[in-house]
């Protein structure tokens, strides 16, 4: 018996020595050119399936059905997925399916995941993968569209796929626009159907521009808008800021107002300083003042409701101005949030924008 | 940079300079006195019967334990309690009718003032009370959120302010001077810097100044005034205060209309000088933790020039 704890302590010491001897050597290959072993590839891909079912468990999906939801989520496809998981109509990437372990040529295997499991992904990332975390920590509900969109990639064709990305063709509009905001804020800053972005037509031109400062150096969080403005250059922020600016802002009226809450918000807002102690929006939101602030009218009311969250909850972040809205949104609970941002959305726009 | 301390002006109950404070300092005296006539006979009873040894006559005992025991504190205490039930209607009387009449309403963290004029209209001012010498002065007290308590030591007793009802309070100041007002009841992070200064001055100086307060604010001459009035619309500063004669008509905050010619900032957290009115937009919750005014970082040095510019001809 003596004997033998002293073999296996000896046998554990040569094993050591060569292990180290292994690692000081350099003499283990990470090559990815070679690819893992088999055993190794069924062992990691088992163990991550096994972990990302464990650790979905309980996410709450929200409804994905949503107007403009697979448009957003093709935007972000295209802006940051296509280049490892391929476009629906082509085939896997030549460059990346040379990785180890490779990236999954997403239209053709997405369906082997479940709803929750996508979000998990896409908000974690995947140790020991190409499959980086989403960029903010602070956003996980702008996941969704992606969600969306990655559920029916797998039986959409090129020609579906292009069309959610195609945008309007305005002679004059600066490449930058085209190429990197169409997707999700269009072309004449209207928005393309979700009410989940701003309509950034006729928005002050100096706010537009910090924001996408802050987006650039992460002071505002996003996961799509952070490296996407940080893939700008000086010149082409000022190009898209000044382009925006000038657009003219929508006039059409959303078909399905809620005249209640707007009732609400707006009583909110005429009592606002006896009862609830906050300022006025209009007084810093309007038209004629600070062309850092942000116009509000004719928003989005989901895009201000969250805003307003963010702000609460410390995670929006933003230009220096940011701070300004955090005793006001602390004073207000969702309800009432809910109230004044669907007030600020039927508000109209009557200003000509003019460069300021 | 380290906070300045206000020059000290009097905040003691043992300075009086008006009537109810009077009244509450010689009750003071009177009770340390009948505690201290109390004290010695008690204890000096205790002494003498440890140290004097062998044994004391049983009549003699008899006396001295419910003499100094019992009558001596019973008709001091009974006396104390007379003397200041006496003062008790006196300080209760409702002032004269015809008293100025000082509504102050508690706001986390400040003070919100407001005098009736002649003519009826409703003068807002904050965290600064200017009262006439030798005159009743009657207070209106209420509280906009949590229970603050309104007290100024030199002149009187403190009373409450409870949301959703109106304390009243007359003070009677005797002495022209300047003295120090507090929050007297916890109310919140900024409690200790929720301060207010307060005047007694003659009367023909207190006509003046409430004339003065009543006028609408001054319109800016000068260009960095012109141009700070104009930021101070546009950074939506008049979404919280109110600048009568302009657009600024915000309830939030403090009344700035005279603004430049208050002692202090802040409820009376700084001295109201160039420097500390500028650190207060820019820095403001370094100056007073938890305020609810935001800071305002993002205006450049000549923005937060011209808007000091514009508060400081408030006069």
């Amino acid at each position: 018996m003596k004997d033998f704890l002293k073999n296996l302590a000896l046998l554990g010491l040569v094993v050591a020595v060569l292990g180290i001897l292994a690692l000081v050597t350099g003499i283990v290959p990470v090559k990815a050119s070679s690819g893992h072993w088999p055993i190794t590839h069924w062992i990691l891909d088992f163990a991550s399936d096994r972990s990302i079912a464990t650790h979905s468990v309980g996410i709450e999906v929200p409804s994905l059905n949503e107007p403009g939801m697979l448009t957003l989520g093709a935007g972000i496809y295209q802006s940051n997925c296509r280049w490892c998981h391929g476009r629906p109509g082509s085939s896997q990437p030549r460059a990346v399916s040379r990785m180890t372990p490779a990236p999954p040529f997403l239209p053709g295997v997405v369906d082997e995941w479940e709803t929750e499991e996508l979000f998990y992904i896409i908000k974690h990332g995947i140790k020991f993968t190409g499959m980086p975390a989403w960029p903010s920590g602070h956003r996980d509900e702008e996941i969704w569209p992606l969600v969306a969109f990655l559920q029916e990639v797998g039986n959409m064709n090129r020609q579906q796929y292009q069309d959610l990305l195609a945008v309007d063709d305005i002679a004059d509009a600066p490449e930058v626009v085209v190429d990197h905001c169409a997707v999700c804020h269009a072309v004449d800053g209207a928005g393309r159907g979700s009410a989940r972005v701003p309509i950034l037509a006729g928005q002050n031109e100096a706010y537009l521009r910090q924001s996408l400062h802050a987006y650039a150096t992460g002071d505002r969080h996003s996961g799509v808008m952070e490296p996407i403005a940080a893939r700008l250059d000086e010149r082409e922020i000022e190009d898209t800021a000044k382009w925006y600016a000038v657009q003219l802002p929508p006039t059409d009226e959303k078909p399905d107002r809620d005249e209640d809450e707007i009732r609400e918000g707006r009583k909110l807002l005429s009592q606002q300083d006896e009862t609830l102690k906050i300022p006025d929006c209009s007084e810093c939101h309007g038209e004629s003042n600070d062309p850092t602030y942000p116009i509000l009218t004719g928003q989005p009311a989901e895009y201000l409701y969250r805003q307003l969250i963010l702000f609460r909850q410390r995670s929006r972040g933003g230009s220096d101005n940011a701070n300004l809205m955090h005793k006001i949104a602390d004073a207000i609970n969702e309800r009432q949030s809910q109230q004044l941002a669907s007030y600020f959305e039927s508000l109209p726009r009557d200003r000509q924008p003019t460069d300021e | 940079m380290r906070p300045e301390l206000i020059d000290d002006v009097s905040q003691s109950a043992l300075d009086p300079a008006g009537v109810g404070a009077t009244q509450i300092v010689d009750l003071f005296h009177w009770m340390v006195g009948g505690g201290v006539v109390i004290w010695l006979i008690v204890v000096g009873l205790s002494v003498y019967s440890i140290v004097v040894p062998g044994g004391h006559r049983p009549r003699l005992t008899k006396t001295l334990v419910i003499g100094g025991g019992a009558v001596v504190p019973t008709v001091v205490l009974s006396s104390l309690l007379c003397y200041a039930l006496a003062m008790l209607p006196e300080l209760h009387r409702p002032p004269p009718s015809d008293s100025p009449t000082v509504k102050v309403n508690g706001v986390r963290w400040w003070w919100r003032v407001q005098y009736q004029t002649d003519d009826g209209r409703t003068i807002e001012t904050a965290n600064e009370i200017r009262l006439p010498v030798d005159e009743a002065v009657e207070f209106k007290l209420t509280s906009e959120d949590v229970i603050h308590s309104f007290w100024i030591p030199s002149l009187g007793g403190k009373v409450d302010m409870i949301p959703g009802r109106e304390t009243r309070l007359k003070l009677y100041p005797t002495r022209v001077g300047k003295f120090r007002g507090v929050c007297a009841e916890y109310c919140g992070t900024a409690h200790a810097q929720m301060r207010f200064d307060v005047t007694v001055m003659p009367r023909p100086e207190f006509n003046r100044w409430l004339s003065n307060q009543s006028s609408d604010a001054r319109e800016p001459s000068q260009q960095s005034a012109i141009r700070g009035g104009e930021l101070f619309r546009r950074k939506g500063c008049g979404a919280c205060h109110t600048i009568r004669g302009t657009d600024a008509r915000g309830r939030v905050g403090p009344d700035l209309t005279h603004l430049a010619s208050r002692s202090s900032l802040g409820a009376a957290t700084k001295p109201n000088n160039t420097e500390n009115l500028r650190h207060w937009i820019t820095h403001t919750h370094h100056v007073k933790p938890g305020v609810t005014m935001p800071a305002f970082q993002a205006l450049d040095e000549r923005e937060v020039d011209a808007i000091v510019a514009y508060l400081e001809q408030l006069h």
